[in-house]
């Protein structure tokens, strides 16, 4: 089976193997001494294959022990002899000197004493690399299997481990006796330092150096946060980054301005960025980001963002490059931005505050000299210099627009749109717009919008116009008392439909819709049935019209009547009065004959037309145009005759100028004899009387004794020597059209805003409580709160006494026992 | 083990001739035109070579010194066509384009039938075809004793290939080889054949020399060869190695007689269990 015909037998080799022992010191002989060829750069006369084969044989001998001992020797000997020699060799007194060291070298002599000795270890590290990954290639065998089966790191790393304990452990001539190790990271860390201060330093040398020290680990268990770089280096280099930049960050705050600052640091931060990609390592990126970053950012924002130089001051200056800057700092070191939100919070309340104190200082202003000069026939309408109050109203509007304009371009510009810092800014509008030392700011709004439906957008284009509604709309965004905004806009609405002086119905109208995208639907209903009303009349006014003509009198002297039929629950009409009878009581005014006739009429008309409703008449609203003949009498130029005047005055004043038709030219009415006659309120007359009779140009009746009050006992004649200068005449009564409250109108305001805001309260409780049945007083508040966001903010205390009065009337009662306050439906 | 494996066209053409060679390999008097980018790449000790800057790299020449030059032959072929010889049967077509008279000298007087069946194959992985090149050559063929009496097989043609005398040494040879040379894909490869050329060979003289071989040429922490031995010990001669300690230590000196003795052991053994 063995043999074949002759034939050669197939045999593999069994050279070199059991029965052939080798000579383990002749093989180490052979192999030491091309080991020492490698290390002096002799290596092309080597083979290879021949060194390959003698390792192999070792190993497979069960020398690899030996072996691997004696190659470690080796390095060893190779090492402590022949490298550390050379690397004393570069030690100077210009190296070993300490950067701080008083009179001691020059930077440069540092830095060209330092790269030299750079220079000699990265030629030695790079020559140790080179020979050994030459000794790896020939031990092959030995790392594959002995290594492998006993557990031994490889030769390769065997002897990286022997160059940091030969070389970089090795102590230094120095006197303090420092490693080689401690003087390379000091010479780094200096040379680091010089380009911090602006020298031009080898980079590319000191990254070899630091490729070195991450390749080497400070213990044997080669974790991996024991790398020399990251346990020796780097904990040095961030230790002596940290004080640099502290000192830095003190200087700084001292000697620059707050824009600088932030330029600097940023600056430094690139650098550090920089200098790890180019010198260092990337894995101290973060740590060395985070060291600048918490000495120059976290730890000093405060300061910074409080320099005389720092927010503020760049809000006032518009710098808003800077404010992007510590913007961006900011967000570096807090993803809140606590501190430069809180700058510019504080900064928005006090500018809106000046705003507001503005506003209030113009309004408790003395009124200029104008009211007393208009008595005098020259200044303005006495309406106008009223107004004073209601400039300052639209000026605080104006005032907060442009505010608000200044911190969207700064949020727009700087802030990166940033969404906490927009909620940020809102608040702070909000808080000072809802002040509780400013509780104007509805009515304001309002106001503004009244001013600018009255005058404002006149000759504006539709672009104008909507801009301008645009920026009520903003406004009203902050409000949060949003029902005593519909109050004032109600009132003041009312005003402007009823005396006709809103320019525009349409912008009137988008307005509405503006308000109701805005508000919600509620809030418009009651201001649209007001338009409603306003065209129904209308239609009323003419549909009269049309039936008296149809009754085929032809009366020369008929009078015609516009009117108005506004629904009593939608119209704030109490607003209107200015009468002392505040208390609802509105006594009944007596109508001149001819008026109460045609006013019978309309009533007789509307009730075939709407049966059921009643109508009620305000005497205190509307104005008529009478025409008025004054006889001949001798005037103040000597004429003589006649005048036809068109006299257009409130519906009390035609009331009163009627009774003297009656009356014989010799005859004059007391004050109290007209008070009795017309039944007219108290403030109202005295009112009316002062334009009939105290206002100069329109003195259609003569007051005895003459004075600007007018008292119970004064009397009153038919002036006939009237003289006026124009056909129509305009008797205007004080105190009509829109204005800044009063502060006794404002606390009646604000109780009629309570008191509907309690019965707001009440319907919100009724309602959450009819669909949970059962509920802790904690969780009903909460829940009333958030049912009422959309309309105003009530006062805990407003609420509990709510409940309490729902309790009293048994919609709910308390739960006996519950552990917390708690409350059950009562159906 | 079966499988088919096919050269690549360019790596044929790379080994039939030496254009774009960088490197030349010799060993006795055999001389090859190779690639680094190819001999790198499989083996360690190569690369080492090619890298190390001695004589080796600065001629681009290697000389490989105290190696059988068939052996070598047979490493270098696998490194380019992925296989050598000797082989499975179903090898042949693709090995036989690659015959030459370097690397076989002897074949086998007997040829154990490979049998097939319609499913599957009973032992026609066994790794001991050559492509024969030499019409010669007679080998007579026999029926295995192992193939149980009632079964049909189906003999195969062996046309174009010999049976060689002693594949399970050829291959436990490879096996240190490529250790020696670090080409783990062809450690596997060995291993492989020498476990399926165990069920026609084990009874011979070819595996005697084997076991010595093997307990010899390869560290003693390499189980690969050496689990594979015990494992036939126990499966052919009902011996268990792990019984008799110490034993395995005295392997490199198996001979023939040992062998004889051990057989005839599990035998009785047998006998008297059975
Ligand atoms: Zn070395
Ligand atoms: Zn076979």
């Amino acid at each position: 089976m063995i043999a074949g015909r002759g034939r050669q037998r197939i045999r593999p080799p069994r050279r070199g193997l059991h029965g052939e022992e080798i000579d383990f010191e002749n093989t180490w002989a052979v192999i030491e001494s091309a080991f020492r060829e490698i290390h002096t750069k002799n290596a092309s006369r080597l083979s290879y294959e021949e060194l390959y084969r003698h390792a192999y044989r070792v190993v497979l001998k069960k020398k690899g022990e030996e072996l691997y001992k004696r190659v470690r020797d080796f390095e060893h000997g190779w090492l402590s002899n022949e490298v550390r020699g050379s690397i004393q060799a570069l030690f100077s007194p210009n190296l070993l000197a300490s950067s701080q060291a008083v009179g001691g070298t020059t930077a440069n002599e540092r830095r060209v004493a330092g790269e030299k000795f750079l220079k000699g270890l990265k030629q030695a590290w790079g020559d140790h690399q080179i020979c050994m990954s030459m000794l790896a290639d020939v031990l092959m065998y030995m790392d594959r299997v002995y290594c492998q089966d006993h557990h031994r790191p490889s030769i390769y790393t065997t002897a990286m481990i022997l160059f940091r304990d030969d070389i970089l452990n090795s102590p230094t001539s120095d006197v303090d006796g420092r490693e080689v190790l401690e003087l390379l990271n000091h010479v780094i860390l200096d040379q680091i330092q010089m380009e911090r201060d602006g020298d031009v330093i080898d980079k590319h040398l000191i990254k070899s150096c630091v490729h070195m020290l991450d390749s080497l680990h400070q213990d044997d268990i080669e974790a991996e946060d024991q790398r020399l770089y990251n346990a020796s280096f780097e904990a040095a280099y961030l230790d002596t980054s940290r004080e640099f930049y502290r000192l830095e960050a003190d200087l700084m705050l001292r000697d620059s301005d707050a824009g600088a600052y932030c330029r600097h640091t940023r600056r430094r931060i690139y650098e550090e960025e920089e200098r790890c990609r180019s010198t260092l390592l990337d894995v101290t990126q973060p740590k060395i980001q985070k060291v600048v970053e918490d000495e120059l950012i976290k730890n000093r924002i405060h300061e910074l963002v409080e320099m005389e130089s720092g927010v503020r001051f760049m809000i006032d200056n518009d710098r808003l490059d800077e404010l992007n800057l510590i913007y961006d700092l900011n967000s570096r070191v807090d993803d809140k931005k606590a501190e430069l939100m809180r700058a510019i919070q504080k900064r928005i309340v006090e500018m809106g505050t000046d705003i507001n104190n503005a506003a209030i200082a113009a309004s408790q202003a003395p009124a200029p000299a104008v009211v007393e000069a208009s008595d005098k026939g020259k200044g303005p309408l006495p309406e106008k210099s009223l107004n004073q109050q209601t400039v300052a109203a639209i000026k605080w509007v104006e005032d907060v627009l442009a505010l608000k304009d200044k911190y969207d371009t700064i949020w727009d510009k700087s802030f990166k749109q940033d969404q906490p810092l927009q909620t940020a800014l809102t608040r702070s509008f909000a808080d000072f717009i809802n002040s509780p030392t400013f509780p104007r700011s509805s009515e304001y709004i309002s106001l503004f919008i009244d001013e600018n439906m009255k005058k404002g957008i006149k000759g504006k284009t539709e672009m104008e116009v909507d801009a301008v509604l645009e920026k009520a709309i903003i406004l009203l965004r902050y409000v949060q008392d949003k029902d005593l905004f519909e109050r004032y806009y109600k009132k003041h609405l009312c005003r402007r439909l009823l005396m006709n002086k809103s320019i525009s119905n349409d912008v009137e109208k988008q307005m509405i819709s503006k308000m109701k995208i805005e508000l919600g639907n509620n809030f418009t209903l009651k201001l649209e049935s007001m338009f409603k009303d306003m065209t129904i009349s209308e239609e009323l006014t003419s549909g009269f019209k049309k039936h008296v003509e149809g009754l085929g009198e032809k009366d020369p002297k008929r009078i015609e009547l516009a009117i108005n039929v506004l629904t009593s629950m939608t119209w704030p009409l109490e607003t209107m009065d200015n009468g002392d009878d505040a208390e609802g009581h509105r006594p009944r005014c007596i109508y001149p004959p001819a008026i109460d006739r045609i006013k019978r009429g309309f009533e007789k008309y509307y009730n075939e037309k709407h049966s059921g409703r009643q109508l009620t008449w305000l005497g205190n609203m509307g104005s008529a145009d009478i025409k008025a003949v004054f006889p001949r009498v001798p005037q103040k130029d000597g004429s003589f005759k006649e005048r036809r005047h068109d006299l257009n005055v409130s519906t009390y004043g035609m009331i009163i100028l009627l009774l003297f038709n009656e009356l014989p030219a010799d005859q004059h009415l007391t004050f109290e004899e007209i008070q009795a006659q017309t039944n007219i309120p108290r403030t109202d007359l005295i009112r009316n009387l002062q334009s009939l009779a105290v206002a100069p140009k329109t003195r259609i009746l003569i007051k005895e004794p003459m004075s600007k009050d007018v008292k119970p006992s004064d009397r009153f004649t038919f002036n006939e020597g009237f003289q006026g200068k124009f056909v129509k005449i305009k008797v205007g009564v004080v105190s009509s059209g829109n204005k800044v409250e009063s502060d006794r109108e404002r606390r009646e305001t604000e109780k009629k805003n309570d008191d509907s805001r309690g019965f707001c309260i009440e319907a919100a409780v009724v309602r959450i409580m009819k669909q949970r049945k059962e509920l802790s007083h904690q969780q009903l508040v909460i829940e009333t709160l958030n049912q009422l966001v959309g309309q105003f903010k009530p006062e805990v205390g407003m609420i509990k006494k709510r409940i309490e009065s729902l309790i009293e009337r048994e919609y709910l009662e308390r739960i006996e026992g519950a552990r917390t306050d708690s409350y059950r439906y009562l159906a | 083990m079966f499988g088919l494996t096919r050269t690549p066209p360019s790596m044929q053409k790379a080994w039939d001739n030496g254009e774009y060679s960088d490197l030349k390999v010799t060993c006795g008097s055999d001389v090859y035109d190779l690639h680094k980018v190819i001999v790198c790449h499989a083996s360690s000790f190569f690369k080492g070579a090619c890298r190390f800057p001695g004589k080796e790299s600065q001629n681009s020449h290697v000389d490989i010194l105290d190696e059988d030059p068939c052996m070598v032959h047979r490493m270098l072929s696998y490194i380019y066509l992925s296989d050598y010889e000797p082989s499975t049967i179903w090898q042949m077509p693709y090995l036989s384009q690659n015959l030459d008279s370097r690397g076989l000298k002897s074949y086998s007087t007997t040829m154990h039938c490979l049998y097939g069946r319609e499913f599957g194959f009973i032992n026609s992985g066994c790794a001991c075809m050559t492509p024969s090149s030499d019409p010669s050559i007679e080998q007579t063929t026999f029926r295995p004793k192992w193939v149980p009496r009632n079964k049909e097989l189906v003999p195969m043609s062996s046309d174009g290939g010999a049976q060689v005398a002693n594949p399970l040494l050829i291959h436990a040879s490879m096996y240190a080889l490529a250790d020696r040379y670090g080409i783990p894909t062809l450690s596997e490869m060995a291993k492989g054949k020498f476990f399926d050329s165990l069920r026609d060979h084990w009874d011979s003289e070819d595996f005697v020399e084997a076991v010595a071989y093997i307990y010899s040429s390869t560290p003693d922490s390499d189980r690969g060869l050496r689990d594979t031995v015990i494992a036939a010990f126990k499966q052919y001669m009902g011996f268990n190695v792990e019984d008799v300690p110490g034993i395995e230590d005295k392997l490199h000196q198996f001979d023939t007689l040992t062998f004889m003795v051990l057989k005839e052991w599990g035998k009785r053994d047998r006998q008297r269990t059975g």
